[in-house]
């Protein structure tokens, strides 16, 4: 980490949303090489290293881990010699989603921050995935107690939006999209209110059987059931907080692991934008 | 006598705020069920490289410290999202 703070300026683009025109076309260059991966690149755009990592089927999970890490730094070090002398940068960190979990997003949403693991004898095996869930404002006005009313459902749709909080893997292929989970639903049951904050009880379950990248060679199977506690504010009709705290299973081409997923959010305002 | 009240005005001040910013019961209950599948700290690290996610801002930057460029390149399946996360 100190290797890249201290001497790239660290970029990471999504090249399905990266601008044909402008600055984007400099990194859209790069895609000529190799359609993704890690470059080092210099400022008037020449290569000085690539590296892509694709797992060796021969290797198994660790040994294939400790390749791409092992031929990330082999990279970075190809990269900066090619570079020349650097002084080492003292860059400030800036949070790149400011609204990840807490606070709302611009057009009056929520970004509801996820994180999921793989669970082995009740404990976190292996990396986690890191994601988020992002409700517009009209999934946000469904959290509101429905005048007279203790129980309610949340919209389907608004559901089916925490998909990415059913599977450990970080490669999105892995990932079922909303329209592929069979079953999303959250009810939401007032517990009580006082002083113009209610207390809600959300109870939730999801179900997706896919196909990775719709190949039925490669069937997989998230499913997951949650409890969840939603504070809200009656007066502003805003929530304060939600969490949820997810377990449930991913199958992937037959072979079940267990998984949990923490899903949450608070009113407080982010200290960086 | 002010300092006293002084300090009585702030410690109700302090109250209120507590009382205000206080998890429900049932909140903090299931704070201890997230902390227990919650990832480990170590998890987050690669979240202290200065990322950017603004291309324009990357290489603006590139070029006034006349430095290489760290580019991650992910995608490639129509999805929304970083590759800081998931896309």
């Amino acid at each position: 980490m100190e290797l890249i703070s201290k001497n790239f300026v660290p970029v990471a683009l999504n090249t399905d949303r990266l601008a044909k025109q402008g600055d984007s076309a400099f990194f859209r260059k790069l895609m000529d090489q190799w359609p993704q991966g890690l470059w080092v690149v210099s400022p008037e755009g020449k290569t000085l290293s690539h590296t892509y990592h694709k797992p060796d089927s021969s290797k198994n999970y660790d040994q294939n881990q400790k390749k791409w890490v092992d031929d990330t730094e082999a990279m970075l070090r190809d990269g900066l010699k090619a570079a020349g002398e650097l002084k080492p940068r003292e860059a400030r960190k800036v949070n790149p989603f400011p609204d990840r979990g807490l606070g709302f997003t611009k057009d009056g949403g929520l970004r509801l921050s996820t994180t999921v693991v793989a669970v082995r004898n009740g404990k976190q095996d292996g990396p986690p995935a890191v994601d988020s869930i992002v409700w517009d404002d009209k999934d946000l006005a469904s959290l509101s107690p429905p005048e007279g009313k203790t129980e309610w459902t949340i919209p389907e749709s608004t559901a089916k939006k925490c998909c990415t909080a059913l599977t450990f893997f970080t490669d999105s292929i892995y990932v079922p999209r909303p329209s592929e989970l069979q079953t999303g639903t959250i009810t939401a049951k007032l517990l009580r209110a006082n002083d113009d904050i209610a207390v809600i009880e959300l109870t939730g379950e999801w179900d997706a059987q896919f196909d990775r990248e719709g190949d039925k060679k490669f069937p997989l199977r998230a499913k997951a059931t949650g409890m969840g506690v939603l504070e809200f504010d009656t007066k502003a009709k805003k929530p304060l907080s939600l969490l949820m705290v997810l377990a449930g299973s991913y199958d992937q081409y037959g072979r079940k692991t267990p998984i949990s997923s923490v899903i949450e959010w608070k009113q407080e305002e982010p200290t960086e934008k | 006598m002010t300092r006293r009240l002084t300090l009585l005005a702030c410690l109700a001040l302090l109250t209120t705020l507590g009382v205000a910013s206080a998890d429900s019961p049932e909140r903090t209950k299931l704070i201890k069920k997230a902390d227990a599948v919650r990832p480990a700290p170590a998890d987050f690290a690669w979240q202290q490289i200065p990322w950017h996610i603004d291309p324009s801002t990357a290489l603006k930057e590139a070029k006034d410290e006349e430095r290489p460029l760290l580019v991650w390149l992910a995608g490639g399946r129509d999805r929304d999202g970083s590759p800081l996360e998931r896309c």
